[in-house]
């Protein structure tokens, strides 16, 4: 991995207005040389390099992502990554379903107009009928269903694969291949050891990269978060919060919080009187787990629990500004790494409003908590309970460890993400056009 | 390398008025070998035969590193191999030949000779024995499996009895701070 240039390209390109009699042959000799040796993808890369050193047109980059049509924190980072670069590159979106520009710009705020998107179905899942693209049904017996997406990466200057998905095969000079959790283990199809750059969102997915995969990731760098609270301000409410999407699979522990919340009030109503328990977060019509989650609730009517399933951004965000309290136990009682959060954006988005986090003690969170300092990380259900019942009865504590949860979110702001992809990106457009 | 590039660039756009021609002359040249190349590019399909290189590999799992999630299936897949594999003898149908007249005539000797070197004699008995072996073996493996799987489940069980246990404890704990701060709150009143 990393960008190798062609040293000798690079000189016969130097030449070529000093000595155009000789260079421009020795060009076509070159390229041909490539083209036999190393494949006809090499020589069109080379002449692609030429362009942009020659200034002859602008750098293209494509980004692609097999879930640009769903909402998502994957998908938000790969999407404010080229918002900030709009200016420098000349950039295509690469999506398998048909989405808008105007869609980024609803779900995420993101002016993308710059972009051009491009549609490319892939017909092993439309005749399957999926809304949902997983790279994990694909076994070694079927043909990559992926390669049109590679063919395509070979037509642009830097190719980045947003999506958790190895089985793209960069074809670009620069690929880079941002990875938010190494899902599965190197099998059919794996290509992740073949971009030039890995960029990865977290440390948690830097140890899961290097034990999953066997090599280390070039880049860190956290999810953009932006959540922050306007100016005025706010009285907080007697609200606990939680924000994770309702997941199929429970894995984000919405039933154990509601099972934690309803223990609290019943073992200590004086404590937790007026205290009410809200869940948001985005689901799926037709989910089974929502509709358990919603029974046990029916069933419990007489505690104050709310659920605010796929609330507009604005109801989220005064959610976010009215409470005190930020509960996120996604991995409680889980071993495997994949069900653990990654990150956390959610927990960053509530300490960016002054609430105080309750999360538990793995994965990412454990890079965004310190534990008694800015909140606190739990292994159980029962520290669960003991710290909540710590804060609801000490104001004071509330306040310091609320003020210090926004002091340690500005760590993960917006204008840092952008700042360290200016950088990097900045960096490879040095290695890939030396005359900058 | 950067300051070279730099100065040629200064030179070549900014000192004759014949170098609007040659940017041209290269841009055309170059734009040229693109459209020739990526007409080439576009005839391969295969994705190897355009990098001229082999992109697949053949990944084999560390089984001693897997969770118990990513375990699971290989019980399944690696009984289902053992059970298929039980039976040492050698079986008449997986005699092949790549001859394509002389095949079936070097299969029927080929067949002959098994019949007469594996059914009637002294290997036969060996190969019995494998067999009553790998079957008493793979009937262990999936006894133990068995064990594995409800021991999994005990365990579980015994979690969720430790996890409320935990709860109560700290419930009860905190109750009984509670009152003893009550109780010296009265005295002190």
């Amino acid at each position: 991995m990393c960008l190798r240039n062609n040293e000798r390209f690079l000189n016969i390109i130097k030449n070529l207005k000093q000595n155009p009699d000789t260079a421009i042959p020795a060009l076509s000799r070159e390229i041909e040389r490539i083209s036999s040796d190393q494949g006809f993808q090499a020589a069109y890369n080379c002449l692609l390099q030429a362009e942009v050193i020659l200034s002859i047109r602008k750098p293209t980059l494509a980004i692609y992502d097999h879930a640009f049509h769903f909402i998502g924190g994957a998908q938000k980072y790969g999407l404010s990554m080229i918002s900030v670069l709009q200016d420098q590159f000349d950039i295509t979106i690469i999506t398998n379903k048909e989405v808008k520009h105007r869609d980024f710009m609803n779900w995420y705020n993101l002016d993308l107009s710059k972009c051009h998107i491009i549609v490319i179905k892939l017909p092993y899942f439309e005749e399957k009928n999926v809304i949902h693209l997983d790279p994990a049904c694909v076994s070694k017996k079927e043909e990559n269903p992926f390669h049109p997406i590679s063919r395509e990466s070979g037509n642009y200057d830097i190719f980045v694969n947003n999506s958790m998905n190895e089985m793209v095969y960069p074809l670009s000079n620069i690929s880079v291949l941002v990875c938010h959790f190494p899902e599965r283990r190197p099998r059919t199809y794996f290509y992740a050891d073949q971009y030039t750059y890995v960029v990865c969102n977290s440390q948690y997915t830097t140890e899961w990269i290097e034990k999953k995969w066997k090599f280390s990731p070039h880049q860190h760098i956290y999810p953009p978060v932006d959540m922050e609270a306007g100016e005025e301000k706010i009285l907080k409410k007697k609200n606990i919060l939680s924000v994770a999407r309702f997941e199929v699979e429970g894995t984000k522990r919405q039933l154990e919080m509601i099972e934690i919340f309803l223990q609290l009030k019943h073992e200590f109503p004086q404590i937790m009187k007026d205290w009410t328990f809200i869940l948001a977060g985005g689901s799926n019509p037709d989910n089974p787990y929502l509709l358990k989650l919603r029974n046990i609730i029916d069933e419990n009517s007489s505690v104050s629990i709310e659920l605010k399933v796929n609330c507009p951004i604005t109801e989220l965000k005064s959610l976010y500004r009215e409470s005190t309290l930020f509960w996120h136990l996604c991995g409680l009682t889980h071993e495997d790494p994949a069900e653990i959060e990654h990150f956390g954006m959610t927990i960053v988005e509530a300490m960016q409003n002054k609430m105080v986090p309750i999360v538990y003690d793995g994965g990412g969170p454990r890079e965004i908590i310190d534990s008694g300092v800015n909140g606190f990380r739990v292994k159980s259900k029962a520290e669960v309970m003991d710290y909540t019942l710590q804060l609801l009865q000490d104001e004071k504590l509330i306040q310091r460890l609320s003020e210090n949860a926004q002091t340690k979110s500005q760590t993960f702001s917006r204008q840092k993400f952008e700042e360290r992809m200016r950088t990097f990106f900045g960096k490879l457009l040095n290695i890939y056009n030396p005359t900058r | 390398m950067k300051k070279l590039f730099q100065s040629v660039k200064k030179n070549c756009f900014d000192s004759s008025g014949n170098t609007l021609e040659l940017e041209k002359t290269i841009e055309k040249e170059i734009k040229q070998l693109r459209e020739e190349i990526d007409k080439k590019r576009k005839e391969i399909r295969d994705i190897k035969q355009l990098v001229n290189k082999e992109i697949d590999r053949d990944f084999f799992p560390p089984l001693e590193e897997l969770s118990e999630k990513e375990l699971e299936p290989y019980f399944d897949k690696y009984l289902s191999l053992l059970e298929a594999s039980l039976d040492p003898h050698p079986d008449e149908k997986s005699l092949i030949s790549h001859r394509k007249i002389l095949g079936k005539p070097i299969i029927l000797v080929k067949r002959i000779l098994l019949r007469m070197t594996g059914v009637y004699t002294y290997t036969s008995l060996f190969l019995e024995k494998q067999k009553n072996f790998n079957q008493q073996s793979f009937a262990l493996y999936r006894a133990l499996l068995g064990r594995l799987r409800k021991n999994t489940e005990k365990i579980k069980h015994i979690e969720e009895r430790i996890i409320d246990c935990e709860v109560n404890l700290m419930t009860l704990s905190k109750k009984l701070k509670d009152l003893s701060n009550h109780q010296f709150t009265a005295k002190d009143e």
